[in-house]
């Protein structure tokens, strides 16, 4: 997935790498695209002064501009920006922030980037995959992005960026949690808080 | 006086508020309303709907509840109805030997065929053995195509891959030679292993060829006629899916099992019929045209069907405070379907289509209960509370109010939980007609041939019913149903992208499903016309004169489900060649199909009065 010599020849989604040390986070996002199919190339930034967080929108617009399929992604410090030609460029489609794996977000904002430009939905990793091979056990969970879903058609088109870092929804926060890492204190405090709902639901008392 | 009519229906509760003058002239109508039923309709739950209607409406002409002097509560159609459904077939795998299933994306494409060996253990495989490579999550892609990579340049035949995590096109981008990789597994553990395996994937657009054909299979495996009769349910399965693993295992069994689906026996005034389910929906309605008309239908103790008419029996019996061999069922819609249903025993959670059996049923209530009814309104308003007259004659004087109507007219009561028809001609008293299965109906089958979230919960599939849908194509653009394009200005959220979505007044609602548009469309307007047409045609027949629809002129359709963006045209489709006049009624000429009994209350309280001549 090296960079061709014209990029300007051959239809990629476009990444940019702000700062240094994101190189091998480019990799998982290249990972991400070719596992829906696309091919990504990495593009110097354009657009951007520093690494700042305005600065990372900017470049991933530049880049989605510069790809023919209208695609780009920028990586910053702390986050991914996954932009569209077409968007207005301060409102990026998604912007992404690492958290504790950066490797998974970025191979999600890969994938995205690809489900993009194969017109697929995309996906959010805070809900269970609803389709027809969803785990047909988890039935309070499947319920879950229907009536999430409703809240947000009534949001209708108002997408807003920072979608990832500060998602409105509480429903929409991503609770699953890759083995072997620690949790946060966001985290468990989110997690008490989902269980204490449960248990005054029931009903349960304990004293 | 002014007068508020009452019409409590299965799923709402209508309000006609009017203003009555003491000499000559037609009511003046002050305010309508419409809010949820609460409750089963015809019992004293349904007090607080009625006041929470009287209220708006009140509201809407600026009076207060006691302003209110008359409240006529409508006789309700004496019946109330209940859905069920069964499924009568049922895959079972009794060893696990199938994986079969959509991944987003399958890795490589052909078909390989060898014994399954776990990645961790390929390095002791022998050149010249053929083998399947099962890696779990512990194995990234990289590790995995290393390994395999390595196998392969030592001489051993991998042919193939079956992955738990999302990496198959990873994988196989990194072999030396394209294989078939089938990702996305999740009960990876559960894969025999040292088992023979055949992996098929086939290329983008297309279906496995040789794992969805019995002779394909029996040919991988070196099968007896005998075993290739068994794997036919397996074959099925496979069919029209663009990845799949059959494993074949010493006792691997897959089983289509017809579950005991028992009979129905339809108890008429002169004949009785039993009628078994399996012959399916059609040649039970067909019973039914035998036996009508109806005193009661029972079930075949000890099966499937007969479950299904218990619990209605039990569910009204319940409702009305009658013992439950008081309840008696006149009247049944069967509709066959074909449902999702998981297989048990599979490996990447498959489903397979299984025929199955909705049912409606629909018993009589009696007066009894309305009167309850209007006393426990009148304690709660202390205004005076009477009941208004028979529903079918109050829909019709209602449906009379629409412009360009005339007598002889039949109306078509499309609500939630049964289809009414009534008619009405010159000289004659009306005759009315009420049938198992409406709206309610509609939306169970949506959900169960959709599979979406379940019993209780099925305002998914209520929401299919109601909105047209569109596809989301772009950021800036949705394709409609009939294909026109329509442009956003704004960019729209991205979790409508990609997706199917619902057309509601809040905006676009997308549907949690990952089914295509023309299967949703297909299974929604199937849901209507198998209920809604189906029932009309019955209805209309019973109330036509001399049984032929032929003779009606004018059909309204009036109801919540009139509503409805299609099924008027569909009805209209099926009726024109009978040179009918049908179309949605539009009450007091601006209300819609709505309202219609409330109005027909007001209008008959005017009729009753001697100075006055009613405008019916």
């Amino acid at each position: 997935m090296a960079a061709a010599p014209d990029l300007r020849e051959r239809p990629a989604i476009h990444v940019a790498s702000l700062g240094a040390g994101d190189a091998g986070l480019y990799r998982w996002i290249a990972i991400g695209a070719e596992e829906e199919g696309v091919p990504t190339a990495l593009v110097p930034p354009e657009g951007a002064r520093d690494a700042g967080e305005g600065d990372a929108v900017a470049a991933a617009y530049a880049a989605a501009r510069s790809s023919r399929v209208g695609i780009g992604l920028a990586i910053a410090a702390g986050e991914v920006v996954l932009h569209e030609g077409h968007m207005p460029p301060r409102q990026p489609v998604l912007a992404l922030a690492f958290g504790t794996d950066a490797a998974t977000v970025c191979r999600r904002a890969g994938a995205n980037a690809a489900r993009l430009v194969a017109r697929l939905p995309l996906k959010f990793g805070d809900e269970p995959d609803d389709g027809a091979d969803a785990d047909a056990d988890d039935a309070p969970q499947r319920r879950a992005p229907a009536g999430a879903a409703r809240n947000r058609g009534n949001q209708g088109n108002q997408a807003r960026r920072g979608d990832g870092q500060d998602p409105p929804d509480p429903a929409a926060h991503p609770l699953r949690h890759p083995p072997g890492h620690p949790l946060s204190e966001h985290e468990v405090a989110t997690i008490a808080r989902v269980v204490a709902a449960i248990i005054r639901q029931r009903g349960i008392t304990w004293r | 006086m002014r007068i508020a009519g009452v019409d409590i229906g299965n799923s709402t509760t209508e309000v006609a508020l009017a203003e009555l003058s003491d000499g000559q002239g037609a009511p003046h109508f002050l305010a309508s309303s419409r809010v949820p039923t609460t409750g089963i309709k015809g019992t004293l739950v349904n007090v607080p709907g009625i006041v929470r209607a009287l209220t708006e409406a009140t509201a809407e002409a600026g009076l207060e509840l006691r302003d209110i002097d008359l409240v006529l509560l409508n006789e309700a159609t004496p019946v109330i109805g209940d859905i069920a459904m069964e499924t009568i077939t049922e895959t079972i795998i009794t060893e696990s030997s199938m994986i079969g299933h959509n991944p987003n994306s399958p890795g490589g494409m052909g078909i390989g065929v060898g014994t399954t060996v776990h990645v961790g253990e390929l390095e002791r495989s022998l050149p010249g053995e053929a083998v399947i490579a099962v890696v779990p999550r512990t194995h990234d892609f990289q590790r995995s195509a290393d390994i395999i990579g390595r196998a392969l340049a030592r001489g051993v035949r991998v042919e193939g891959a079956i992955v738990q995590a999302d990496d198959g096109v990873l994988i196989a981008n990194r072999l030396p030679k394209p294989l078939p990789v089938v990702d996305e597994v999740r009960l990876i553990d559960h894969v025999p292993l040292g088992m023979l395996a055949a992996v098929e994937v086939a290329d983008h657009g297309q279906a496995i060829q040789q794992l969805s054909n019995p002779y394909g299979v029996a040919t991988l495996f070196q099968l007896t006629p005998e075993e290739t009769a068994l794997i036919i349910p397996i074959a099925r399965a496979l069919i029209g899916l663009r990845s799949a693993v059959v494993i074949r295992t010493p006792a691997g069994d897959v089983e289509t099992r017809r579950i005991p689906a028992g009979s129905l026996k339809l108890i008429g005034e002169q004949r009785t019929v039993a009628i078994a389910l399996d012959g399916g929906a059609d040649s039970i309605m067909d019973a039914l045209r035998e036996a009508t008309p109806l005193r009661d239908v029972e079930g075949e103790p000890g099966t499937n069907v007969g479950g299904m008419v218990e619990r209605v029996r039990q569910a009204m019996s319940a409702m009305t405070r009658k013992p439950a061999a008081q309840i008696h069922i006149r009247d049944i819609l069967a509709v066959d379907c074909l449902v999702p249903h998981r297989v048990s025993g599979g490996l990447a959670q498959e489903f397979s289509m299984e025929n199955a059996i909705g049912l409606a049923a629909m018993v009589n209530t009696d007066r009894l209960l309305m009167e309850q009814l209007a006393s426990a309104l009148h304690d709660e308003l202390g205004t005076r509370v009477e009941l208004g007259g028979v529903e079918a004659n109050m829909a019709i004087l209602g449906t009379l109010t629409t412009p360009g109507i005339d007598v002889p007219l039949a109306i078509l009561d499309l609500g939630a939980g049964s289809t009414d028809a009534a008619i009405l001609e010159r000289g004659q008293p009306v005759r009315s007609m009420h049938l198992a299965g409406a709206g309610d109906m509609v939306t169970l089958l949506i959900q169960r041939e959709l599979d979406l979230p379940g019993a209780g919960d099925s305002e998914v599939a209520e929401q299919i019913k109601r909105y047209p849908m569109a596809k989301v194509e772009s950021l800036f653009h949705i394709r409609h149903e009939d294909n026109t394009v329509r442009f956003f200005e704004e960019p729209l959220h991205p979790k409508l992208f990609g997706r199917v979505a619902l057309i509601t007044p809040d905006g676009l609602s997308p549907i949690p499903t990952h089914q295509t548009m023309e299967r949703i469309r297909t299974v929604r307007r199937e849901a209507k016309r198998r209920v809604f047409v189906r029932n009309a045609l019955r209805a209309l027949s019973a109330v036509a004169p001399g049984g032929n629809i032929r003779m009606l002129r004018f059909v309204a359709v009036v109801g919540g489900s009139g509503l409805d963006f299609e099924v008027a045209r569909m009805l209209t489709d099926q009726l024109a060649p009978y040179g009918i006049v049908i179309g949605t009624a539009n009450i007091r000429g601006r209300l819609g199909p709505v309202n219609a009994v409330a109005t027909g209350l007001v209008l008959s309280h005017l009729q009753k009065r001697p100075q006055n001549r009613g405008e019916g």
